[in-house]
């Protein structure tokens, strides 16, 4: 599949579970976009912080060491990280009581409707 | 109210009525004092509009954590119940005269043995007593301490959302994967990893599926049943590992310097044993560390062991481990939530085999959970 990106638009996908994370890079870089994982929140707001800023998280809530509702509460404290916007992909009913974010996807997920949304946050059409 | 003679006036009961009367009085006051003060249930009795203590059974005495009570009005005696539930249905019953139960109220009482306010939860009826003259005297409670129940309840209402999160995630891999798979057709190397990671993700919400369906079995007071076949152990651990890192990446490794370890053995069973075991490790291990899962045999015995790093379970969280849907308190304070029924099913997979499982956990060492089985004796059949 081709597809005309200007310039490679990073994503951060922040995801626990080792196989949805893999299988979400791959799907993603054949998209053309460069992918940065991390397992958790605390290690999602290390890259954030250190790596280029990508253009959009894709995050989970239920994770060891730091959930995505402690992570969504410091990326939105902090001015340089709050405009990125957050897409929650999560197994949990918590749709409408998580504040702050941008759009929220239930598991089990519809590849074509996540790169859809992915597609409409990064400005790839 | 005394009998009436127009003709001479009124007519007192004679003596003997009068004590037929008394008698029965005190044989009615005895049977409720029999009732009341025997009860196994707490129960109470508070008079007047501002609920004087008048009467209570040691079962409600327990409840009020020995406090100064009796004569004191409700608020005296209870100053930090005038804002719940209790006190607002002790005035609606005085005033309505119409019975109340209320379900599953909270309330703090005191350990006996540590000292400590706990939580406990209870069912109360509330009904108001008359007098003679059918004015209200006061309200009679009667509470049913319902905390297990409710524990119970909790339980039971984690575990559904923590299965229903969990069967999620292997089917949104394995979803995911298949309409990759769909866009990739044209490269086969790409195409058939993920094939492989579809199968191991269906795997997976299968065994959870099946470990649900043991549950109920070990709830019911069954084991976990076994078709023992000739195998060689270490081919069962070895495809296990594989399929680990297929699932998890390359964390884990496996450590056996033995050759066949041949028995008889139900190879699925142990397959989830060793999982349900890895599970634990990825949960509550350190992020990232090393998994090991090794085999070490003997001359009449052969052990699986599973190491982990991280924080160590404690002595008293050990003693509950392999007890159903009982959660560590840290395990269940941890984001990572479980069902906790996987050691349930470690037990009941090494018992069926004649083995036994034991855990050694430390800050130094992290945990290791050991399962040893014989290589002679006891093997069903």
């Amino acid at each position: 599949m081709t597809k005309l990106v200007q310039s490679i638009q990073t994503i951060l996908v922040v995801e626990d579970d080792y196989s949805i994370r893999e299988t979400m890079r791959e799907a993603l870089e054949t998209e053309s976009y460069h992918v940065i994982t991390a397992e958790n929140g605390q290690d999602g707001l290390n890259k954030l912080r250190l790596a280029s800023k990508p253009c959009l998280v894709l995050l989970d809530m239920m994770m060891p060491i730091m959930g995505g509702r402690e992570f969504l509460d410091a990326v939105l404290a902090d001015a340089v990280l709050a405009p990125i916007p957050v897409l929650v992909v999560s197994a949990s009913s918590e749709k409408g009581r998580i504040q702050g974010v941008a759009e929220f996807i239930k598991k089990p997920v519809d590849l074509d409707l996540l790169l859809q949304m992915v597609a409409k946050y990064t400005g790839v059409k | 109210m005394f009998p009436f003679n127009e003709n001479s006036g009124v007519v007192f009961p004679d003596i003997g009525e009068r004590k037929k009367i008394e008698s029965r009085v005190q044989t009615e006051r005895q049977k409720f004092e029999a009732i009341f003060f025997n009860s196994v249930t707490p129960m109470a009795i508070f008079r007047g509009p501002e609920f004087i203590v008048e009467r209570l059974n040691s079962q409600y005495e327990a409840l009020l954590s020995g406090r100064e009570v009796f004569d004191k009005t409700f608020l005296e005696a209870l100053p930090d119940y005038s804002d719940t539930v209790i006190f607002e249905v002790l005035k609606e019953v005085f005033k309505t005269g119409i019975p109340k139960n209320i379900k599953s109220y909270p309330i703090y009482i005191k350990n006996k043995t540590s000292r400590k306010m706990e939580e406990h939860f209870l069912d109360g009826t509330f009904v108001r007593m008359d007098d003679a003259e059918g004015k209200p005297y006061g309200v009679f409670n009667h509470v049913i301490d319902v905390t297990e129940r409710e524990k119970e309840r909790v339980l039971r209402e984690r575990f559904i959302s923590t299965l229903t999160h969990d069967l999620r995630t292997p089917l949104t891999a394995a979803k995911i994967s298949a309409q990759l798979l769909c866009r990739k057709i044209t490269n086969p190397e790409s195409g058939l990893a993920l094939a492989k990671r579809i199968i191991s993700n269906i795997n997976r919400a299968d065994r959870m599926i099946r470990d649900l369906l043991d549950s109920n079995r070990f709830k019911a007071g069954e084991g976990i049943p076994i078709i023992p076949e000739k195998c060689d152990l270490k081919k069962v651990v070895e495809s296990v590992v594989r399929e680990l890192k297929e699932l998890h990446g390359p964390r884990f490794i496996f450590v056996g310097n033995t050759g066949e370890v041949l028995g008889f053995w139900d190879r699925t069973c142990l397959q989830r044993l060793i999982e349900n075991l890895s599970d634990n490790a990825i949960k509550y291990g350190l992020q990232n560390a090393q998994i090991t899962i090794s085999l070490i045999n003997a001359e009449d015995w052969v052990e699986i062991v599973v190491h982990n790093l991280g924080n160590p379970i404690s002595h008293e969280d050990q003693k509950n481990l392999f007890n159903p849907y009982r959660r560590t308190d840290s395990a269940a304070s941890s984001e990572h939530r479980g069902w906790g029924i996987g050691l349930m099913i470690v037990r009941g997979v090494a018992e069926a085999h004649g083995g036994k499982v034991r855990v050694e956990s430390s800050q130094e060492n992290g945990t290791t959970f050991c399962v040893r089985f014989p290589l002679k004796g006891k093997v069903p059949v």
